[in-house]
């Protein structure tokens, strides 16, 4: 699983489910905070579909941390005023960095939480798909 | 001329500030910035999308904040926003990878994964309900929503609509720029602007200011009249690359996603061929902006072809379209009027005085 699908999973998790990967974490490894969680901006730069070019949308917040584990550092970003769940995906990401022997126990959890993620999207593009619109075409009067 | 200096007023004016709490709280009901955020979802997509800043609790601390005047909550949180550093540049973000979930065309009545009018008000009779707070109704609503049944799975991402027009050879085609962005934060605007710039200022354009001159242009004070080809609502994924390695997107970091409202307008226009004669093409009209907001993302669109295309009337011209429609710059200066002008004034007064003599 690359860094972007395990994060992408990470950062739409509920909190608690990031507390628990932490907590299991922190009782194998000591974890040095390099940088509190603090809050900074994300600019966000879209492509446009009509003249294909690239501009700046406009900026997100987010809630940032970095962690030092085994020597291997660890970033923890996430959009809105979030600081705990920065400082836990900051412990995630450099427990991945540093090859713990955790990682493939932590994989199955994330797996699992993925499962559980697209199982509630599904459910909740019932509530989109509802409001489908069948056309029906009315026939030709025909007039005599 | 030269400036004076007038001392005094000082405790006028923290009566004046502790009048505005006092307005706003008199009457005992004060709102939480989560009621704002669960129950106005309109106002706080509007206060981000003028803003420039994505957050929805940070807007809706805003609009208590401000009363829910939008031109005080915006103010607030772009200044709330200068305060913060800004530590990444997002990946590119790809509307084709949208999780939809409104989505219609005025186009094409038959759309690949067909017309979704998720949640809008376009269909409601816009009566008062007296009734509206009515909490057995409530009740019935959203416990009838929550238990939907599912007949149907679906992540929610369709083909763009236009793209069965660009398979077709009917639109105008341009290479893919990858040129990057201007940034009108970073620096200020000048003219003529490039594409970028006048994305970015339309996007954080005021709602009422955009939609108005969109309007003007469809009235004739442009030459823009389009269909819409596409507007989808829905949320967009966002990420930033690695800090240690900037070249693998893969391992890049997802920070979440947000919701915008993307429309393609279809105009037609003319292209000219090698022989010199003319043929008849479609380019697009692009709007986008935060939240749902889709009068804004539609005029947005008209402005953006206007402005490709420049002439006399004021709606194709950049300088006064994209120097007129920020919310800040805007009401900072109509409000800068009710600064004290007295000195000014006087002059004028005794150029008055003499002439009446």
């Amino acid at each position: 699983m690359n860094r972007r699908t395990r994060t992408h999973t990470l950062v739409h998790a509920e909190k608690e489910f990031l507390q628990r990967l932490e907590e299991k974490i922190v009782r194998s490894h000591s974890v040095l905070m390099l940088e509190e969680p603090h809050h900074a901006l994300v600019m966000m730069k879209m492509r446009e579909t009509a003249r294909h070019h690239l501009f700046y949308l406009g900026e997100v917040l987010v809630s940032e941390c970095r962690v030092r584990l085994n020597g291997s550092l660890g970033l923890g970003i996430i959009r809105g005023d979030r600081m705990e769940e920065a400082r836990m995906l900051a412990v995630i990401d450099a427990c991945f960095n540093a090859d713990s022997p955790l990682i493939s126990e932590l994989e199955n959890s994330i797996y699992e939480e993925m499962q559980r993620q697209k199982e509630q999207r599904l459910r909740e593009s019932a509530k989109v798909l509802v409001s489908r619109v069948h056309f029906e075409t009315m026939e030709e009067e025909v007039k005599s | 001329m030269a400036y004076v200096t007038v001392k005094g007023g000082r405790e006028a004016i923290e009566a004046s500030i502790e009048k505005v709490r006092y307005e706003q709280f008199k009457g005992g009901v004060i709102l939480k910035a989560e009621e704002v955020k669960s129950s106005m979802k309109s106002l706080v997509d509007q206060v981000m999308s003028e803003a420039s800043l994505y957050d929805e609790d940070l807007a809706a601390l805003s609009i208590c904040q401000g009363e829910g005047s939008p031109e005080e909550c915006v103010f607030l949180l772009r200044a709330y926003r200068s305060t913060l550093p800004r530590k990444h540049y997002s990946l590119e973000i790809k509307s084709e990878e949208m999780r939809i979930h409104r989505r219609i065309s005025a186009s094409f009545k038959d759309i690949p994964g067909g017309q979704l009018l998720g949640a809008s008000r376009d269909y409601t009779h816009r009566l008062l309900d007296e009734e509206y707070f009515d909490k057995e109704a409530i009740r019935q609503v959203v416990e009838k929503w929550d238990e939907l049944e599912m007949h149907e799975e679906s992540e929610l991402q369709f083909p763009k609509v236009l793209d069965y027009l660009r398979a077709q050879k009917m639109m105008v085609e341009y290479p893919v720029s990858e040129e990057e962005p201007d940034d009108v934060t970073k620096v200020s605007l000048t003219f003529p602007s490039s594409r970028s710039q006048r994305l970015q200022v339309l996007t954080r354009g005021q709602t009422g200011a955009v939609t108005a001159l969109g309007y003007a242009s469809l009235r004739g004070f442009g030459s823009v009249h389009p269909t819409v080809g596409e507007l989808r609502v829905g949320r967009l994924p966002v990420s930033i690359a690695n800090p240690m390695d900037e070249k693998d997107e893969d391992d890049g970091y997802s920070i979440g996603d947000i919701e915008v409202t993307e429309v393609e307008s279809i105009i037609p226009t003319f292209i000219e061929r090698e022989d010199k004669s003319r043929e008849m093409r479609f380019e697009i009209g692009y709007g986008i902006c935060f939240g749902q907001n889709e009068s804004k993302a539609i005029a947005m669109s008209i402005l953006d072809n206007c402005l490709e295309h420049p002439s006399e009337v004021p709606t194709h011209q950049e300088e006064f379209v994209l120097l007129h429609i920020d919310s800040v710059e805007a009401t900072g200066f109509i409000s800068h009027l009710k600064l004290p002008h007295y000195v000014t004034f006087q002059a004028e007064l005794d150029g008055v005085r003499k002439e009446s003599k």
